[in-house]
């Protein structure tokens, strides 16, 4: 080997070298990575995330519905779009079982995207704890959401549901008190759909207290939800039992597995008239968030 | 127009393209964003297969697309500027054989590239036990080259009269317009009314239909192949639109002089 090539390559091994070791130490001198400063999406699209989320949300609920998009009113349909539909898939199906899985991919990035879209870890935990019958990683798909949103009810009612169909009351009970005290705090969503939360979390809470033969906390949750919704008959009726009796004809696990098992996806509900088939039309007006009837 | 000709040119087209090497930079990126997209594990549930496949076919129709656009608009003007123009035109060679072979041999190179595409995609969706239905595939494949033959049908028409970039960008421009808006045009009218509901239904009308031509839903979700009669119109109509590109491409060029030096 010649001089010169053989100094080059002396140099070239040096500078490697140290660079690899002042490489080692500003990592230890590095800030530990946090759950905002971390988030590569955070950085480079700004406020932009919360589309770009809501648009891999969108392909979430596609999938979910086979390729089947939204329906979008048209002013008209000509032989193009005619042709256009029969090329693209149209049939009213959904993803079931453990083929809901390609969802999840599009529900992480949405997560990934944009940390503070509760909606999408909200059904993403909802279809993991329930067609996937992964309660584990629903919990953990909600923990993660509440280190990004420790102040949204939401993911502890979401926890809550999921503790109590697994029957852990303790931590049912935690849960449904945190989000009962951040309820007051709620971020800005519509009123009534918060009100209805509110009333889940105080029957839940009033259910917890009479498996814990504590019957009049409970009497004063399911009272305070009466006096918001009168026309909730199976509170009231319960309420009466309890006072005159002091105790109910049926018993609280009686009521909380109907309760919990209203919240379903609303192709689920055989009696739900959604579906607006026969119309030669992409039909579908719904989204793969689950809802109440 | 002489058929072994346009062979002849056609075969130029493919030497050229494949010296170049942007084929195997594409299919070696697919198959990266491929091996990426198999270690994806969202929510620790494992791979999946549908995902991959959506992602991957995606991925392979913005390659070919891509490389439909760059190689159809760079022949006509590279020809030119460096002047083989001359060298081409003083043999027994009319300018509709040389558009004609140019286009062949870029449609065919394209093709060729998108059947790798598929097949890479294929062979890892059989790997992951969710293979695509074959009478699906061959008809997606099929409506998917035909979309090829449109575009580089564009390319050609505008590098006709323009150099490389404006050609290239003028083609991205037009077909991504006609990709995204035509099929939400009949929406967009609803709320628009004088020159603008004008204007969207002249788009809508004038504009290629690209969505057409895309079975990819079909094909991630295992869905029937469609009717070989809305098949055989989808290709009629392609055909004509191919057609009515070159003659374009051809009237635009047929008497056209040349400028020794010119810019690519």
């Amino acid at each position: 080997m010649n001089r010169p090539l053989f100094i080059g390559f002396a140099a070239a091994l040096a500078l490697g070298l140290a660079s690899f070791s002042i490489a080692c130490r500003l990592v230890e001198c590095a800030p530990a990575a946090t759950e905002e400063t971390d988030s590569f999406f955070a950085k480079m699209l700004g406020d932009s995330r919360a589309a770009f989320s809501a648009l891999f949300f969108e392909s979430a609920d596609r999938t979910f519905h086979k390729g089947v998009g939204r329906y979008e009113p048209k002013k008209f349909l000509d032989g193009f779009g005619r042709l256009a539909q029969r090329v693209t898939p149209e049939a009213h199906e959904h993803l079931a079982g453990a083929t809901l899985r390609d969802i999840m991919p599009w529900l992480s990035i949405a997560i990934k995207t944009d940390p503070h879209n509760v909606t999408a870890y909200l059904v993403a935990s909802f279809w993991l704890s329930t067609s996937l019958n992964r309660p584990d990683l629903a919990l953990q798909a909600l923990e993660t959401g509440r280190r990004a949103n420790p102040k949204d009810y939401r993911l502890y009612l979401e926890k809550g549901r999921i503790f109590l169909k697994l029957f852990d009351f303790p931590h049912a009970i935690t849960m449904i008190d945190s989000a009962l005290t951040l309820w007051h705090q709620r971020p800005k969503m519509d009123a009534e759909e918060a009100y209805i939360d509110w009333a889940e979390l105080m029957t839940y809470r009033g259910i917890l207290h009479e498996i814990d033969h504590h019957p009049e906390p409970a009497i004063a949750c399911y009272q305070a939800v009466v006096d918001r919704f009168p026309t909730r008959e199976g509170l009231k009726n319960r309420i009466s039992e309890m006072t005159s009796q002091g105790s109910a004809t049926s018993k609280p696990m009686d009521m909380l597995k109907p309760l919990l098992l209203s919240h379903q996806h609303v192709c689920d509900r055989e009696e739900d008239a959604h579906d607006k088939a026969g119309s030669g039309d992409q039909h579908r007006d719904h989204t793969l968030i689950p809802e109440r009837p | 127009m002489n058929a072994q000709r346009i062979l002849i040119l056609a075969q130029q087209v493919w030497l050229e393209t494949l010296r170049r090497k942007d084929v195997y930079v594409l299919l070696i990126l697919l198959t990266g964003f491929l091996a990426a997209l198999m270690s994806v594990n969202a929510f620790g549930l494992g791979q999946m297969a549908a995902y991959m496949k959506e992602t991957g076919l995606l991925l392979a129709w913005i390659f070919s697309w891509i490389l439909a656009i760059n190689t159809s608009t760079r022949q006509i003007p590279r020809e030119e500027s460096q002047g083989t123009v001359y060298l081409l035109l003083a043999k027994p060679v009319s300018r509709a054989d040389v558009v004609l072979g140019k286009w062949l041999g870029t449609w065919s190179v394209t093709v060729v590239a998108t059947v790798s595409f598929y097949a890479v995609l294929a062979v890892v969706a059989l790997l992951r036990q969710s293979p695509f239905g074959l009478p699906t595939l061959v008809q997606a494949l099929l409506l998917h080259s035909t979309l090829l033959a449109i575009l580089t049908a564009i390319g050609i028409w505008f590098s006709t009269r323009l150099n490389y970039d404006a050609a290239a960008t003028l083609t991205y421009v037009l077909t991504l317009a006609a990709w995204l808006v035509l099929p939400r045009v009949p929406t967009f009218v609803l709320n628009t009314t004088g020159f603008q509901q004008w204007g969207l239904m002249l788009c809508y009308y004038a504009l290629p239909h690209f969505e057409l031509f895309d079975m990819r839903r079909r094909l991630v979700y295992d869905a029937a192949p469609i009717l070989l009669a809305d098949l055989g119109l989808i290709l009629l109509y392609g055909t004509v639109i191919i057609a009515f590109f070159l003659i374009l491409a051809w009237l635009a060029w047929r008497r056209k002089r040349f400028v020794r030096g010119a810019a690519v």
